[in-house]
């Protein structure tokens, strides 16, 4: 089963206007060797496309993966507003 | 101006028990919780024990089963080592469990609303779709709690934070300087997969009220420290694995692929079969593993700290929700004290560590407090152990004609080329001092 099928079974109620995920500095993460926020993340957020780092928040399971393993704390990692986010029918 | 007594943060275990004693107490409490309801963006394995809730909930048990807020008692529970393809067993099945519930199978947005309903008829205040995004402060104390709402300050005179393992207000209320870091923590994922009642009940040899766990370590984490399980709920299993991000960060496999090794693996393939892509549910977590040296400030001046967000989690046995369950009853059983002698200060609520010492949870987590440091920097009790093991359980078991005294020194032969005597009790010494 892919990934994105696996997701796409879950409940989310999108907040289209604020993105609780957000990248500090673009730049820092082209420096950044093993970006282990693509590698750690398990709802594959997270897409380098070679310039900028593409930030996947609809399909986030606020884990908080990313936030620990970014080793140069460039991410603004926030839960989304009250009511928005990842809604676990069983958990 | 909106005021309570105390203001709890997060209704997940530990904050609707910590919510519960306080209202038993006579408090007016407010717990708010970000999701759509209690148990929305909860997640664990699915082991509750039962024997916190019995302290807080007048019989517990039969209203649980009752009110459907559990899968199946569990009756039997399993260690599995993989190796390439086989299986080393070591397992106990004690029916009287069904009698005397010692543990149960939970999907966390059912039994959190259960505990939240409970909490509410207590009087609690439940304030759902709500996050609190910070603290409101007054001369160096906190006052309250400034809400994602409009106007959504509410004030109290003591808050308990429950919000579980990101320490997100833990470290905006001073508790904790600096955030988790890859080697405190476990990246969990885990799939809830469908599969019928009569067929879990022929398949684990149980009836529709029992259950079974699998904790499961080897081949499927790839050399990796980490721990995978299933565990049968009513008409699907609970199937997932962790390991600690510190390891997975250095390795090019992403989580979801170490639970399809679990699942592809042809011991566990064969367990959950045809359904194996029947998936309900895709959830991921981070499990607190950084055990007793990773523990905040647990208190401060008008505030306390429990559950995950106090990392009091004993991973070693798979144990978390009754921790959090019985810190929530600790912290607030300090705050009642500390009202009742009219001061809340950090003086008053020292005394919050100390009932942590006296209980399960950080004489547990003292007595382990080495062990996964030992198990980390020691590969070989991930690496080589379950597979060498297995084999030599294969070699053991094999009636071939080759004489016993023989079979015993092909045994001793493969332990002594592939780990050494010599490292095998040292082994054996560092395991036996990490959980003595």
């Amino acid at each position: 089963m892919r990934i994105e099928d696996k997701l796409y079974l879950n409940r989310y109620r999108t907040n289209e206007k604020e993105p609780h995920l957000k990248i500090i500095d673009e730049k820092v993460c082209e420096k950044c060797e093993g970006k282990p926020c693509i590698i750690c993340c398990p709802a594959d957020v997270y897409e380098w496309d070679g310039k900028s780092m593409e930030v996947k928040y609809e399909g986030c399971l606020e884990c908080g993966t990313c936030r620990v393993v970014c080793p140069y704390k460039n991410i603004d990692w926030n839960y989304p507003k009250g009511n928005y986010g990842i809604l676990y029918k069983f958990g | 101006m909106i005021k309570f007594d105390v203001v709890v943060i997060g209704g997940g275990p530990a904050g609707l028990s910590a919510a519960l004693t306080l209202a038993k107490s006579g408090m007016e409490v407010a717990v708010v919780e970000k999701g759509e309801y209690a148990g929305s963006k909860n997640v664990m394995g699915g082991v509750l024990y039962t024997h916190p809730l019995l302290e807080i909930v007048d019989n517990a048990v039969e209203r649980m089963v009752n009110e459907k807020a559990v899968e199946r008692s569990v009756i039997e529970q399993n260690m599995f080592l993989l190796g390439n393809g086989s299986v080393l067993k070591v397992g106990h099945r004690n029916p009287e469990w069904k009698n005397t519930p010692n543990a149960f199978t939970v999907l966390r947005a059912k039994f959190d609303q259960w505990f939240a309903k409970i909490v509410e008829e207590a009087g609690v205040l439940i304030i759902t779709k709500t996050k609190v995004e910070d603290f409101i402060w007054e001369n160096g104390k906190i006052k309250g709690v400034i809400t994602s709402r409009p106007e959504g300050e509410i004030y109290c005179k003591a808050v308990i934070i429950a919000e579980g393992v990101n320490p997100i207000l833990t470290m905006k209320a001073g508790l904790r300087k600096e955030d988790i870091k890859p080697n405190m923590a476990a990246v969990a994922v885990k799939e809830v997969i469908d599969m019928p009642e009569d067929i879990i009940n022929t398949a684990f040899n149980v009836d529709s009220k029992s259950g079974v766990t699998y904790e499961i370590l080897g081949e499927w984490s790839e050399g990796m420290f980490g721990m995978g399980f299933l565990y049968t709920n009513k008409d699907s299993i609970s199937i997932g694995c962790g390991v600690l991000i510190e390891e997975l960060k250095h390795r090019n496999i992403k989580p979801y692929q170490l639970l399809d090794n679990l699942k592809n693996h042809p011991i566990i393939s064969d367990i959950i079969g045809e359904y194996k892509n029947n998936v309900k549910e895709y959830l991921a977590h981070l499990i607190p593993e950084g055990g007793y040296y990773s523990i905040p400030q647990l208190y401060g001046d008008n505030v306390l700290v429990c559950g995950d967000a106090a990392m009091l989690v004993n991973s070693i046995h798979r144990e978390g929700s009754n921790h959090a369950i019985t810190s929530g009853r600790l912290a607030a059983e300090t705050l009642v004290d500390a009202f009742n002698k009219g001061e809340i200060s950090k003086k008053t609520l020292k005394s919050y560590v100390e009932r942590l010492k006296e209980s399960f949870i950080l004489k547990d987590l003292e007595k382990y407090k080495d062990l996964m440091p030992t198990m980390e920097k020691n590969q070989h009790f991930i690496e080589l152990y379950p597979s060498l093991f297995n084999r030599l359980a294969t070699r053991f078991l094999t009636v071939d004609g080759t004489p016993k005294t023989d079979v015993e020194w092909q045994i001793i032969d493969s332990l002594r080329n592939e780990r050494g005597l010599i490292g095998l009790g040292m082994d054996a010494l560092k395991l036996w001092k990490g959980v003595r």
